[in-house]
């Protein structure tokens, strides 16, 4: 997700049939420039260098989301998209359009990943090891950082637990789970929201910790654009 | 001239072809595959960590661009229609996956099955004109 103003001009984006890395290559109508998703930047045209801003999403079930925003909007599917195309592409073991560039063993090419890129650091984080331990609170290129995963949803969000000058330690309060999951800092014993980072509870009620930019993929897909990236299995 | 010299003569010519002209093995590789591609090598500068890394600290890197479809070939959606979620529940699964924004109080869900279709939703939440990708 990108915001679409850059250099103060708001820009529309259209599909170039260009693929970078097996990656969407946009191109804008103003100026026909062709921007890179993997490279988050313009790479040929007018506009050539520019970068694009990414701004966090959250990947989830209808379901989760929902309950998290009763008073969400969805865009309209006009009676139709009752299926993914790519529905067949995720059970088998075809990497890419393209292909991958080369096997790594560490896991499966198929396997789902979460990762994370902070200061030029690129860390993976495997679907089966946030399965089982829920949260992780790490440090990437300096930054610390909260990794977490609800396996009802599916839902796989990254934030810097850093407040203030603080580096917050969290565990997972005993509760329902799901868009209800509660974390709690060892620090001040504030109660936060899993799903939106917001502290509802306690001395730090109010804040939010900032969401960092991750991308649920496939491990051959991550491996290929992050060829230095850590694994984290557990 | 019989048929089968004949034949056995273009056998041998294509094999020929195939083997030592290698434009001709490549083009004719990548239409088997189903897909007429083209390949191009753009220089870009690296001024961030998204690169190829390997190690060095280079000041441009070669991208490899591949066309497989024209513009648009994927239509984006450039103007968005939204309904309330009771609405949208008539049509949705519980489980079906959505990218899921929340900017400035405005709340927005975009099914990955359209995103799947369309790749790129240009939309404006909470005042931000955001481009969605999938």
């Amino acid at each position: 997700m990108y915001g679409r103003i850059t250099n103060g001009e708001e820009h529309t984006f259209g599909v170039s049939g260009k693929l970078i890395m097996n990656a969407l290559v946009m191109y804008d109508h103003q100026t026909r420039t062709l921007w890179s998703q993997f490279m988050r930047e313009a790479v040929k045209g007018e506009l050539v260098g520019t970068q694009l801003e990414v701004i966090p999403v959250t990947q989830t079930t209808w379901q989760a989301w929902k309950e998290l925003h009763p008073d969400t909007l969805v865009l309209d599917k006009n009676g139709r998209y009752g299926f993914d195309t790519y529905r067949g592409y995720y059970e088998d073991s075809r990497a890419g359009v393209l292909g991958a560039s080369e096997d790594d063993d560490r896991l499966n090419r198929k396997e789902l990943v979460l990762g994370v890129e902070i200061d030029g650091q690129s860390k993976a984080y495997s679907f089966a090891a946030l399965e089982s331990e829920v949260i992780v609170n790490d440090t990437i290129a300096g930054q610390d950082a909260l990794v977490y995963f609800d396996a009802s949803s599916g839902t796989a969000l990254v934030f810097d637990r850093t407040v203030g000058d603080v580096s917050l330690t969290f565990s997972v309060e005993d509760g329902p789970g799901g868009v209800l999951t509660v974390f709690v800092d060892e620090e001040t014993n504030t109660r936060w929201s899993a799903f939106t980072g917001v502290a509802i509870e306690g001395e730090l009620k109010g804040e939010r910790l900032k969401r960092a930019v991750s991308h649920l993929s496939f491990w051959f897909a991550w491996k290929d654009w992050n060829p230095d990236t850590e694994l984290y299995q557990g | 001239m019989s048929i089968s010299r004949i034949i056995l003569l273009l056998s041998v010519g294509l094999f020929l072809l195939v083997v030592f002209v290698p434009s001709f093995r490549h083009g004719l590789s990548r239409q088997i595959a189903g897909l007429t591609t083209s390949s191009e090598t753009l220089t870009v500068a690296t001024n961030r960590g998204n690169s190829l890394g390997d190690g060095t600290d280079s000041e441009s890197q070669d991208l490899e661009i591949i066309t497989l479809l024209g513009f648009d070939a994927i239509p984006a959606i450039l103007d968005p229609n939204f309904v309330d979620a009771i609405t949208a529940d008539r049509d949705m699964k519980s489980n079906e996956l959505v990218l899921g924004l929340s900017i400035n109080g405005d709340s927005r869900a975009y099914p990955i099955p359209m995103l799947s279709s369309h790749e790129i939703v240009n939309d404006v939440v909470g005042g931000e004109p955001v481009a969605v990708t999938w």
